[in-house]
């Protein structure tokens, strides 16, 4: 079978590169006599650069998730950029962006015309969840967390009497930062080399729940992770076809593979007196991949063809399976994780007639698990025997098929027809041997003025499985498990969408979209879904110096789900809507070419609700909500051609409340010794003042 | 299996649809006998008589296309670009001006001119650009979503900016938020990946100029798209969970989602999608196990992390003891 693919890859190369021998040039002017003498390329060097400060009021993780901007007080506010070219024809920039915050970014890239290109980019990627989190747990090193000296087990969180005092704050956080280097070399006009490195860092800490039998705790995590990927390989460029050529490889490695952590609780078995949780282990991904176009001779068609193979491995160690002296589950080696991932691929567009298009794609994605099976004694949570058991594996193929046509009736007026198919096949371990998807839709296109488009497109879905292979579960499993994934069900969907351009000045588009899943031959699981969504924004440019726009959204998802306590009960049924909007607008001003104001302002809402049916009782959980309200000012000011003024205000203000953290602190629920995360909520105010040089031309 | 033979036949295709066109285009090259010209003159094929020097003695007082001096597309060494040696500098893009210039600029003349209301049909804007770009950006274009609805490359694009909007990561999103709007406000959703805030852009995931994967996604499978930068979730585990390696989306919601972790539902209800009367029964957990319920206790099932309080392994295990996703 490799050396099958192996020979796909080499000959879907050969071919392209066959192909482009075959280009015929059209008729080209003599251009030797164009001098470009008024083309004012540049030589030299120009840069910006800025620099302020900046001070946050009310920051905290929720508001600086993304940003690293997550406490109040001063922060530095630079930013600079810069580019130089020779006349020989070198050239480099740098780029410099948020270098006061976590979140900064920086790239520098040089190279020579027509020869070569090199760059170097850094990426920062602050994640913050929560900063009001405690926990009486220490870290003793990498992968170990105890409890205090004097902590006191016991079978419920409002027994453990030195919780209180033993409570420290842990911030659940983490930062991503990646460096990439970044290499072109162009052997000709028609071939480019290519390279790519990059190493990226994530450290900080996470949250993992783990449990005694019924007795959970949640723990702070150790994240150090770094991931080396390699991209290489080797583009063609005919007139009439392409070729790219590419080999990757991606390493992951975690430095901590293993937690420890001491039982809080009195121990259901004597022994059990700590946990050990399995970190994510190290693993590769190596592919090679062959990939291009080919222009065909009739109908202004183009063939685009893919074809990749590669191997996804593990070789981390096992953990110890148990803490338990007397129980342990030793496996000797590792797992020697081994599957195919494999990708062809082919893409055809044709033009038979001017008004009519036609495309096509047929592809292909396997996935062949060949990691060995283990019958394996394992111990559950830390404290009794579980048996023994294989571990499955998963593999599947699936193989999809689209289609579509355009034709153009008149000029104002398009139609449309389109289909797809994907047929997946599963492994004989699953509970399913195949599952099938068709879906159809039409669409018509209006234009009745040149600046006014309507479309409306509909279509439907039917989803088909085979039948359910309850021998391929374990005993203990109910045979509908996976039911949802897996259900037959049949979709209806609607879209609707216009653009009015009224003058070159206002414009207004709108966008809606609905849909409707039913899940037929379904006791449990997901029984309908529903989703609507409308989109819509209102712009008005009347003249270069200024311009406002005003828009908004709303969402509504919907869903019935049914369960079944115990096998042969009546089903009970949980009902969820989830509602979304949000209203915005903004303008832009500049005065005398000297003043620019940028002012934008958002609000969004989100509600969610749950009602159980039928449970005695109450039924409905109270709603889940979120409301955000930010404004944004933001003015720069040309204090002399080479100095300008730059004044940032931002205002946001969010609450939520969610019944899944609220008011639950770690003494709350007797068997959950929980972190204490609260719903986020904040109100923060950022000003920044900065100073913007310009150097050079 | 059945899609072994699809598989193969799919494989095939490839080689020989791509050798036979091969074979097409060679015997097509091998009778063209190259010959002169009539005349290779700039004017005689309707282009200016000086190139660029002709438009500018024009358009050299608009500082907004002067800018194109400053960018990638007019760099006078580099023989792939429209400036370098031999290049047709202004007309490689905008196409032969001799008409124009004869009108004294007062018509179009044939002119290509780029952007969503533009006279130019998108597609013939679209073929200058991938007359250059085909190989490098273009080879899955002419099937893909954004070609089937006719968007222009300009539509996205602005080639006389010094900094592009759309090729920068912190202002991508906003070009393309234009026309995806209910994706756009998907980001301000209480949970969503990092792009509003400019650390991720929609290109890290998507392949706006095509891909042969499904919503043009850059990797051939969601699953290599996440997990190019969710390694540590990669696998394989020794202990699996199923819908993982089968689907990412089959949990997670990648734009926007009101619930953490860009869940498609809470749990434990999300879960109860597919476990129900297995392993312990599948309870309605209740607003009862809610805390500060009358006649209730506060619920580890339902509360902080509902099911992964306990199954907190659910993207898969290493751990000997695994099996239940729990170490």
């Amino acid at each position: 079978m490799r050396s099958r693919r192996s020979q796909l890859l080499i000959a879907a190369a050969v071919a392209a590169a066959l192909a482009g021998r075959a280009q015929a040039d059209p008729p080209r002017p003599d251009t030797s006599s164009w001098t470009c003498s008024q083309c004012p390329f540049p030589t030299g060097g120009s840069a910006t650069i800025e620099a302020g400060v900046g001070y946050a009021d009310g920051a905290n993780a929720g508001s600086g998730r993304y940003t690293g901007l997550d406490h109040g007080g001063p922060y530095v506010a630079a930013d600079a950029s810069g580019q130089w070219r020779t006349k020989s024809g070198h050239y480099g920039s740098f780029d410099v962006e948020q270098a006061g915050l976590p979140s900064r970014h920086a790239s520098v890239t040089q190279g020579e015309e027509g020869r070569y290109e090199l760059s170097l980019t850094y990426q920062g990627q602050p994640f913050r969840q929560y900063d009001d989190t405690v926990t009486p747990y220490r870290s003793v090193g990498a992968g170990t967390l105890v409890l205090p000296a004097d902590w006191l087990s016991s079978n419920s969180t409002a027994g453990m009497t030195a919780l209180e005092p033993s409570l420290e704050g842990v911030r659940i956080e983490s930062d991503r930062r990646t460096m990439a280097l970044n290499a072109r070399y162009f052997t000709s006009r028609v071939w480019t080399l290519f390279g790519t490195y990059s190493h990226s860092e994530q450290s900080g800490t996470g949250i993992a729940g783990a449990s005694f039998l019924t007795e959970a705790v949640q723990l702070p995590e150790p994240i150090d992770y770094s991931t080396d990927t390699i991209e290489a390989g080797a583009l063609w460029a005919g007139r009439q076809a392409s070729l790219r050529l590419a080999y990757s490889g991606s390493w992951f490695h975690d430095d901590t593979d293993q937690l420890y952590f001491q039982n809080p609780y009195l121990p259901v078995v004597p022994e059990s007196i700590g946990g050990l949780l399995s970190l994510p282990p190290d693993n590769e991904l190596q592919q090679v991949s062959a990939s291009g176009e080919i222009q065909l001779p009739f109908w202004s068609g183009a063939l685009s063809y893919l074809a990749s193979d590669g191997r996804l491995g593990q070789q981390g160690s096992f953990v110890p399976g148990s803490t338990l002296g007397s129980d342990p589950v030793l496996l000797a080696g590792s797992l020697g994780g081994d599957i195919d991932l494999s990708h062809y691929a082919l893409s055809l567009a044709l033009t038979p007639a001017s008004r009519l298009s036609m495309r096509g794609r047929a592809s292909y994605d396997g996935r062949d698990d060949h990691t060995r099976q283990l019958l394996i004694p394992y111990v559950v949570t830390d404290a009794l025997p579980g048996g023994t058991y294989l571990t499955p594996r998963y593999g599947e193929d699936r193989t999809r098929l689209e289609g579509s046509t355009d034709y153009r009736i008149f000029r104002w007026a398009q139609a449309g027809v389109g289909g797809d198919s994907t047929h997946t096949h599963y492994s004989p371990e699953q509970v399913l041997s195949y599952l099938t998807e068709l879906q159809a839709w039409g669409y018509g296109t209006l234009t009745p003025l040149a600046a006014l488009s309507l479309t409306v497109k509909a279509g439907s879905g039917r989803r088909d499985a085979s039948a359910f292979n309850p021998a391929a579960l374990p005993l203990d499993e109910n045979p509908l498990l996976r039911a949802y994934d897996y259900a037959p069900r049949d979709r209806e969907f609607l879209t609707l969408r216009g653009t009015w351009a009224l003058s070159t000045a206002l414009s207004w588009s709108v966008e809606g979209t609905g849909s409707t899943d039913a899940y037929r031959l379904t006791q449990e699981g997901l029984k309908e879904s529903r989703q609507r969504e409308l989109s819509t924004t209102l712009a008005f440019s009347p003249a270069t110096p200024w311009s406002v726009y005003v828009d908004g959204s709303y969402q509504h998802l919907e869903g019935l789900e049914a369960s079944l306590e115990t096998p042969g009960a009546s089903p009970w049924q949980e009902r969820e809507g989830e509602y979304f909007y949000t209203v915005g607008g903004g303008g832009e001003w500049a005065i005398r070419s000297r003043w620019h104001l940028k002012v934008e302002y958002v609000h969004a809402d989100s509600r969610d609700d749950t009602e159980l049916l039928p449970v005695a009782g109450i039924t409905w959980f109270p709603e889940d909500r979120t409301g955000l309200d930010t404004l944004t000012l933001d003015s720069t000011y040309l204090w002399t051609a080479a100095l300008t003024l730059h004044l940032r205000y931002e205002r946001a203000r969010y609450g939520s409340a969610d019944w899944a953290l609220q008011s639950v602190l770690p003494e709350t629920v007797p068997t959950l010794l929980a972190l204490g995360a609260q719903p986020y909520r904040y109100d923060l105010d950022v000003l920044e003042l900065s100073f913007v040089y310009r150097l050079g031309k | 299996m059945p899609t072994a033979g699809v598989r193969a036949a799919l494989g095939s295709c490839i080689a020989l649809a791509t050798l036979v066109l091969a074979a097409q285009a060679w015997g097509a090259a091998a009778q063209t006998t190259p010959a002169a010209p009539p005349a290779n003159s700039p004017a005689a094929l309707g282009y200016s008589e000086h190139g660029a020097d002709t438009c500018l003695m024009c358009h050299r007082g608009d500082a907004r296309l002067m800018t194109i001096f400053r960018t990638a597309h007019a760099r006078p060494g580099d023989p792939r670009g429209p400036f370098g040696p031999g290049g047709l500098q202004c007309e490689a893009c905008h196409g032969p001006g001799g008409a124009h210039v004869k009108s004294f600029g007062m018509k179009p003349a044939g002119i290509v001119i780029f952007g969503s209301h533009s006279p130019t049909p998108v597609a013939q804007q679209n073929s200058m650009c991938l007359s250059c770009h085909r190989a490098d950006v273009g080879h899955a274009w002419a099937a893909s979503a954004h070609a089937a609805n006719e968007v222009s490359c300009a539509a996205c694009h602005q080639i006389h900016s010094v900094s592009d909007p759309v090729r920068e990561q912190a202002t991508q999103a906003a070009v393309c938020g234009k026309c995806h709007q209910a994706v756009a406000a998907d980001f301000i959703k209480p949970f969503h990946h990092p792009v509003p805030e400019g650390t991720m852009a929609c290109a890290s995931c998507h392949d706006p100029h095509g891909s042969t994967a499904r919503a043009m996604l850059v990797k051939s499978t969601l699953n290599e798209t996440c997990t190019s930068c969710h390694a540590e979730l990669r696998g394989p585990f020794l202990w699996e969970h199923q819908p993982v390696t089968d689907d990412c989306d089959n949990c997670h919601t990648p734009h926007g989602s009101v619930q953490p972790a860009l869940l498609t539902e809470r749990p434990p209800m999300l879960c109860q999608e597919c476990h129900d009367a297995a392993g312990h029964p599948s309870v309605p957990y209740g607003p009862q196990g809610l805390p500060g319920m009358p006649a209730g206790m506060p619920n580890p099932y339902l509360l902080v992390g509902g099911c992964v309080n306990c199954h907190s392994q659910v993207h898969g295990s290493n751990s000997p003891s695994g099996r239940a996703l729990m170490r």
